[in-house]
């Protein structure tokens, strides 16, 4: 009686033994050939998969040999900024865009990070909420930027005003700490300025 | 030997429908122009698409010297509506067609001389404003995608398409041919042809489980971001939909193909034992 559904079973089991068995041919082949391209094609995606709710934030720390482990993310506040004579006290964002700016102060992401001892890169809008009065600043005024890993102060030494085309040929050094703060330039305009007003401050606290 | 090459048709059948269904899929989604206008009606992409227009000009005004409401009302739902499918027309028809900005132009500047018509304003600062004017027109075309490349998408497209074409006529002639070989043979033992089906069927089963399980543990789809939040969610909703069609069509196919090898032989054998049987009946009565 049973012999017939023994007989079934086993033809199944061969049967759904051999379309296994040609599954992984299959995904071996595949990924014979493919492999590579298919290893870059999922790198790709994830580059641009980004998963903003589950950021977690780590600590930012500097070592004795001022190097930091934990880079901000991009377009994360990770500082604030003090200039006492134009009473600016600002929070600092790690990234450039104009959606950046609109928060606060921001930190051209091919500069260094306060500390490390080299040029870093702040811009923010001279609108009357950041930069309206940068015309203020004269030389020797302080700056002073806190971050969770260190407080940092600089004194100016220089101002300079260049074209808007020019900003991306700023002086960056690894040998000696400057912080280059520039807004557009000129303060009171109306419509879309194309030239900036910079400001060189020097490390001054060590 | 026969059975080895009934295997063999079977792989063929499997990996001709599941080509051919990929290229149906991507024929009646990505590909096609219908479909994309009823994602973005069903997300509300021109909603979402004006309102981050709205917001990225908002990122120009801070450092512009004017006030916020220089920007009201100089783009409409409508206009935003009219160039994406602009947009969509030059990439699926051809059609190169410009999208024109001039009416933001026109309302924006009206806006700045309202704003500007108690201040005197010298000649430098009136280039500045159009250099301002032109930023935010291109600002618009950047949020909607409008790029100078549409045609040559639609290059590629057109050759897809025919390529496309091509491949469904080939892929159903394979599919036919294969069947053919696997009845004509098997015509005495018709349980072996739904056999066989059933292999093909269990094989496209597997294969898409395990490519929707491989592509769901590798690829973060929920997170995506190209381009902006209102295009990033339209292409994610449509990745998703085309994975979970993908993952019950896989699940059908492997119910159906391990039905297609359990039914016909459970029918064969019990047709070649119950003869068996009688026959064995028969023996013992004559002997007896």
């Amino acid at each position: 009686m049973y012999k017939f559904i023994s007989k079934t079973i086993k033809a199944t089991i061969i049967n759904v033994i051999v379309a296994l068995f040609s599954t992984i041919v299959f995904f071996l082949c595949i990924y014979l050939l493919f492999g590579q391209e298919i290893d870059d094609a999922i790198s790709l995606i994830n580059k641009v998969s980004i998963d903003i709710d589950n950021k977690k934030e780590k600590e930012i720390t500097i070592n004795e040999e001022n190097k930091i482990s934990n880079y901000p993310e991009y377009g994360t506040k990770y500082a604030d900024i003090e200039i006492p004579k134009i009473d600016v006290n600002l929070p600092v964002y790690f990234g450039d865009t104009l959606e950046v700016l609109k928060n606060g102060v921001g930190h051209s992401s091919g500069s260094y990070f306060p500390g490390e001892g080299g040029s870093i890169i702040y811009m923010g809008h001279n609108s009357k909420k950041v930069f309206r009065r940068f015309s203020e600043l004269q030389i020797g005024n302080e700056i002073t930027v806190r971050t969770s890993y260190g407080e940092f102060k600089y004194k100016i030494y220089d101002m300079q005003l260049i074209n808007e085309t020019e900003i991306d040929k700023l002086p960056i050094q690894k040998d000696k700490e400057v912080l280059m703060i520039y807004t557009c330039y000129p303060f009171n305009n109306i419509g879309y300025t194309t030239q900036r007003y910079v400001i060189y401050a020097e490390r001054n606290d060590k | 030997m026969k059975s080895i090459i009934n295997y063999i048709l079977s792989i063929v059948l499997a990996l001709a429908i599941i080509v051919f269904y990929f290229i149906n899929l991507a024929s009646s989604t990505i590909l096609s122009e219908q479909y994309i206008l009823s994602k973005l009606d069903e997300h509300d992409y021109y909603n979402k698409i004006h309102e981050q227009i709205k917001s990225n000009f908002e990122n120009y005004i801070h450092q512009s010297g004017l006030e916020e409401d220089v920007l009201d009302n100089i783009i409409t739902k409508e206009k935003v509506k009219k160039d994406t499918h602009i947009i969509l027309g030059s990439i699926y028809d051809g059609l190169n067609q410009e999208v024109d900005t001039s009416e933001i132009k026109e309302n924006l500047n009206k806006n700045i001389e309202k704003y500007i018509q108690n201040v005197g304003i010298t000649n430098e600062q009136k280039n500045s404003i159009d250099t301002f004017v032109n930023h935010i027109c291109n600002e618009y075309k950047t949020t909607i995608s409008h790029f100078t490349f549409e045609n040559q998408i639609n290059q590629y497209y057109s050759q897809m398409v025919k390529i496309i074409n091509m491949s469904k006529k080939v892929l159903l002639i394979t599919i036919g041919i294969d069947f053919l070989l696997l009845i004509v043979p098997n015509l005495k033992k018709i349980y072996k042809c739904f056999t066989s089906v059933g292999v093909s069927f269990t094989i496209i089963g597997l294969i898409m489980l395990i490519s929707n399980i491989f592509i769901n543990i590798k690829i973060k789809v929920q997170t995506i971001l190209i381009l902006n939040d209102a295009i990033s969610e339209v292409l994610r909703n449509i990745l998703i939909e085309i994975l979970n069609s993908s993952l019950i069509i896989g699940l059908l196919a492997l119910i159906f193909g391990i039905i297609m090898i359990i039914i016909p032989n459970l029918i064969h054998n019990y047709k070649k034992y119950g003869k068996l049987k009688s026959k064995d009946e028969e023996t013992y009565e004559k002997n007896n």
